[in-house]
């Protein structure tokens, strides 16, 4: 751990230098990370790969502003949450559709008894749930439940303190819990 | 509720969340759900929570895509660096001319943007008058029920082979159970209007019930068919829910199965079962909540499972072992 942390202080030094290669040797280390962040949060191959190159991009650009205050995957991921954000709202606007408010209050009613069996398949309740959160509960979720990050580290990225995120954490899965229920799938 | 216990279900959250690495801190919130029925309940609907969302639930980049993407990326930073370069020797020749014209330009942009701005408002009120006078009138549910809805089978005593046959041959559609348990009609692909209809201790229902729970591929149609056995009295089902608390391959349905077992007497067959399920259900969860089943039916066979247990990962079960084993 701590050998991989010097090297990537060299790394960024270096890079920092103008070295394209070191540059290039930092990214590897995490970017598939953040292209799974940005493919679960933009649910799309081609948005994904806009905001992937647009956030290592500014990454490349404004690697003299990491003065080293959070670790530089942190300083990272927010850059991209961030770019991800930008996208989803310019996508929401020229759609006009996926507005996760409007779909809570349309879940709200109990016309679920309705709904056909391809739709109680428990996993299949759960991905369409997790669909309709809010991008802010979506990345919660995403970041405790795929990459097992504490909920501290959460909050340090999010900016928000911890209780927060905790909080969003619990109301997502009571949200799917009660989806599940509502549909008598558990 | 008082602010000791709001502490410690806030501590057991964060024990479910792996959030605790103090291994003293850990002992005493063990200690505590070991020691408070109230406590282990909600221990259990935690995990039982924390266990709703799964890894795979979440998209993973494919290898190729994430290579394409990376390797144009580091073209462009190649690209970006010689446009620096360029743009520093331009800059140098332009700064005077731009600064000089900066001014002006910017009350240009001023004027532009603001009939812009007037303009869009002007707009936006008319459109937003189209809106209201254009209305919902269309909305119209399209759904009829069929007349000539086909009875497959409902003639008590018919030859239950004959449904076993349809039964592999159709999709479930749906399966509704009244309120109170008495009827249950299974319907079958809308395009072949097929269903089947009965009171809860007629023995096609009973069969069908059976089948569905065997043999069916959805989840959704399981729960469903559980649900149905739940509510029309579980003791004609034993056999049948202790397979599927001991083989279903979904953790869910085996869950389900288990609780529904727990609710009433329990057969010594079914504490069997259970005793199987602690030790060897591949789910976390369902091996907690066996556990706890176990205990409160049978406590010294619970603790003879304890002692049995392989090496489990999870901390409350782990602790219990620590326990026994003292």
């Amino acid at each position: 751990m701590i050998v991989s942390q010097s090297i990537e202080k060299e790394l960024i030094r270096k890079a920092k230098e103008g070295n394209n290669k070191a540059f290039e040797k930092l990214i590897t280390r995490y970017d598939r990370r953040i292209m799974d962040m940005l493919l679960n949060i933009l649910k799309n191959e081609a948005d994904a790969a806009d905001a992937y190159q647009n956030t290592f991009i500014k990454v490349y650009r404004s690697l003299d502003n990491f003065k080293g205050d959070s670790s530089f995957y942190t300083w990272v991921y927010r850059i991209a949450l961030n770019t991800a954000y930008t996208h989803y709202s310019k996508r929401q606007k020229v759609e006009g559709v996926f507005m996760p408010e409007l779909n809570e209050d349309i879940l709200a009613d109990d016309s679920a008894e309705d709904d056909i069996f391809a739709e109680k398949d428990p996993r299949e309740v759960v991905r369409n749930e997790l669909e309709l959160l809010s991008v802010q509960q979506k990345n919660v979720v995403y970041m405790k439940s795929y990459e097992g990050k504490k909920f501290r580290e959460i909050a340090e990225i999010l900016s928000l303190n911890e209780g927060t995120v905790k909080k969003y954490y619990h109301r997502a899965v009571q949200k799917i819990k009660k989806r599940l229920t509502s549909t008598n799938t558990i | 509720m008082g602010d000791n216990m709001k502490d410690i279900k806030e501590r057991i959250f964060d024990l479910v969340y792996d959030e605790i690495e103090d291994e003293l801190q850990k002992r005493s919130i063990l200690e505590a759900i070991g020691s408070d029925p109230e406590l282990k309940n909600f221990y259990l609907e935690l995990k039982e929570d924390a266990d709703l969302i799964k890894e795979e639930d979440f998209i993973s980049s494919e290898s190729s895509f994430l290579e394409s993407n990376r390797s144009q990326l580091f073209d462009k930073i190649k690209n970006i660096e010689l446009v620096d370069e360029q743009d520093k020797s331009a800059n140098n020749v332009f700064d005077f001319v731009k600064r000089a014209k900066f001014n002006i330009v910017l009350k240009y942009a001023a004027v532009v943007l603001l009939t812009f701005y007037a303009t869009m408002y002007h707009f936006s009120g008319q459109k937003q008058q189209a809106d209201q006078s254009s209305g919902y009138d269309n909305f119209n549910s399209s759904y009829n029920e069929d007349p000539n809805l086909q009875q497959v089978n409902y003639i008590e005593g018919s030859p239950f082979a004959e449904t076993d046959r349809q039964l592999e041959n159709y999709r479930v559609d749906n399966l509704e159970i009244d309120d109170k348990g008495e009827d249950i009609q299974i319907d079958f692909d809308i395009s072949t209007s097929k269903t089947i209809k009965g009171k809860k201790n007629d023995p096609v229902i009973i069969k069908t019930l059976k089948y569905l729970i065997a043999h069916e591929s959805n989840p959704g149609v399981k729960l469903r068919t559980l649900k149905a056995m739940d509510k029309s009295g579980t003791n004609k089902y034993e056999e049948t829910l202790i397979n599927t608390m001991l083989n279903d391959k979904d953790e869910l349905i085996r869950r389900k199965a288990m609780k529904m077992i727990s609710k009433s007497e329990m057969s010594k067959k079914s504490i069997d079962a259970l005793y199987n399920v602690v030790l060897n259900d591949p789910d976390q969860v369902n091996r907690i909540e066996a556990l706890s089943i176990l205990e409160e039916k049978d406590a010294q066979y619970a603790d003879k499972a304890l002692t049995n247990m392989p090496n489990e990962d999870d901390e409350y079960l782990k602790y219990k072992t620590t326990l026994i084993n003292k």
